[in-house]
């Protein structure tokens, strides 16, 4: 197995935002205290001609661009595909122009496709499968949620990508592991038309999250603390995050200590993002790591399965800075707007135009 | 007027075959060039008054400036689910102009001048229903 890590990361978040307030004002779905404890003031709302194929190119054309060179893989992580047949991958990998010879493919498990497809990338490139391999975590989980449903609030869209190789790391990933099992919190049927939690016993017990979560944290196997609580080498958490209150629930589950929440939360800012999420709070996190630091990414997905990867900072890392898309350059949008721009309401399959 | 998502056309659409056979012009704004690279073409060109030989496959750059903005607001059905649509002639890095909806902006916020980059949206639905993907342009972010 050869050594790999993160060559580069890019992301890409709506411009749109709508006021977590403003749905509520509309539905009441939710106590007002409720809302406000979520932390999250505005989601992102895209735009009524993105969808995670537009958006998951446009981070991957970000992190090529800082580190440009052949690919031999796209994995394309979403739960919220439009397509759920074809594969996204192979558009978006035409779409880049990296050639019909590229092994291109999806997976989805729910809110980790993203960590998933990091996974799956880096043992292509540990095998030496493929020399470099380009990640995608994408979805617009606000398209997908039914009006009224609590969900609703702060399910957002965005993209995370990252390239996966041997060379010119900024980190090394230097463990990985994963917790799986049949644990229905959140689900959708094929050919229903919303995303749907698993009811209050399996959902808002958070049973799911907190077992996965500390189990596949737990399966990191950190040899120099094992026993001895949260480990100390860890300088900074990236990870899964529905809202603004993510990090009081992780602590739950892997009892780290709160301020390594804090520079990997983007969720206050945008809602959740779903498999973008733990990629972008890493491209947050990236920003104040130093030579040496290890960063722990947490994935989880609801149905129900988490993923734990351990990376060891090799280089400061050349990105973006991501909180010009989160903190500026967003447009704020009213409830009616969202809906329509989401197309939620089921309207008519063939319409007729002024001018036809 | 809107839909739930793109409606599909009776008519006035793009065929799925063109539309297969020009996808890196939407997606890369894939053009060509004088072997001298004096002449760019875009849409490419097939052939021009001295050979096919002469041309070679060329990218555009993705950047560009606003030279000429336009609004639209002719409700043509299935753009998106906008009430106007902003257009406008983009001289990109490299010399030729497009014409191109650009998204994220409005009428009196964008100016002649702007820098924009290309992006990747969602253009109308294929004649089969297929979403066809298509460059746009947004102000310049990084």
């Amino acid at each position: 197995m050869q050594v790999y890590g993160l060559e580069s990361v890019g992301f890409a978040i709506p411009q749109n935002r709508v006021a977590l307030r403003d749905i509520h004002d509309t539905w009441q779905s939710l106590p007002l205290s409720a809302v406000e404890k979520m932390a999250t003031p505005y989601r992102a709302v895209v735009d009524p001609d993105e969808d995670a194929i537009t958006l998951g190119v446009e981070a991957a054309r970000m992190a090529l661009e800082r580190s440009p060179g052949p690919i031999g893989a796209v994995v394309f992580g979403s739960q919220t595909p439009p397509y759920i047949s074809r594969s996204c991958a192979a558009i978006i990998s035409d779409m880049l122009g990296l050639g019909s010879q590229v092994f291109a493919t999806d997976v989805q498990f729910s809110s980790k496709s993203g960590t998933t497809a990091m996974i799956i990338a880096g043992g292509l490139v540990g095998s030496g499968m493929v020399g470099r391999a380009l990640a995608i975590g994408a979805d617009t989980l606000g398209q997908h949620c039914a009006p009224g449903d609590p969900q609703e609030l702060s399910a957002a869209a965005g993209a995370g990508a990252v390239i996966v190789g041997t060379e010119k790391t900024i980190g090394s990933i230097t463990a990985v592991a994963s917790h799986s099992s049949d644990t229905p919190d959140g689900f959708r049927l094929d050919g229903e038309r919303y995303l749907r939690t698993g009811g209050t016993g399996m959902a808002a017990t958070r049973v799911g999250l907190i077992d996965h979560v500390s189990e596949a944290w737990c399966a990191l196997s950190f040899s120099e603390t094992a026993g001895k609580g949260f480990p100390d080498e860890i300088c900074a958490l990236a990870y899964s995050q529905t809202n603004g209150a993510a990090p009081q629930i992780f602590r739950r589950a892997i009892s780290a200590p709160i301020d390594l929440f804090t520079d990997g939360l983007v969720a206050d800012k945008v809602g959740d993002t779903g498999s973008a999420g733990p990629i972008l709070s890493l491209a947050r996190v990236l920003k104040n790591v130093q030579k040496g630091d290890k960063v722990g990414l947490i994935g989880y997905g609801v149905g129900a399965g988490a993923d734990a990867i351990l990376i060891r900072i090799n280089d400061s890392a050349d990105i973006e800075d991501i909180d010009r898309l989160l903190l500026n350059n967003s447009s704020i949008i009213d409830y009616p707007t969202t809906v329509r721009y989401e197309r939620r309401y089921q309207g008519h399959e063939y319409l007729l135009g002024a001018y036809e | 007027m809107w839909a739930k998502s793109e409606p599909i056309y009776r008519q006035t659409i793009a065929s799925p075959a063109k539309a297969w056979r020009t996808r890196f012009q939407r997606y890369r704004l894939l053009g060509n060039a004088s072997q001298n690279g004096e002449t760019i073409y875009f849409p490419p060109r097939l052939a021009n008054s001295l050979s096919t030989d002469d041309l070679r496959p060329y990218i555009l750059s993705r950047f560009g400036k606003i030279i000429v903005k336009a609004e639209d607001y002719t409700p043509l059905i299935a753009q998106a689910g906008r009430s106007t649509r902003l257009f406008a002639m983009i001289q990109l890095e490299d010399g030729p102009s497009v014409m191109a909806e650009v998204v994220g902006s409005t009428y009196e916020a964008l100016k002649v001048g702007n820098e924009v980059e290309m992006v990747v949206r969602k253009w109308r639905r294929e004649s089969n229903g297929l979403p066809q993907y298509g460059f746009k342009f947004r102000l310049r972010t990084f």
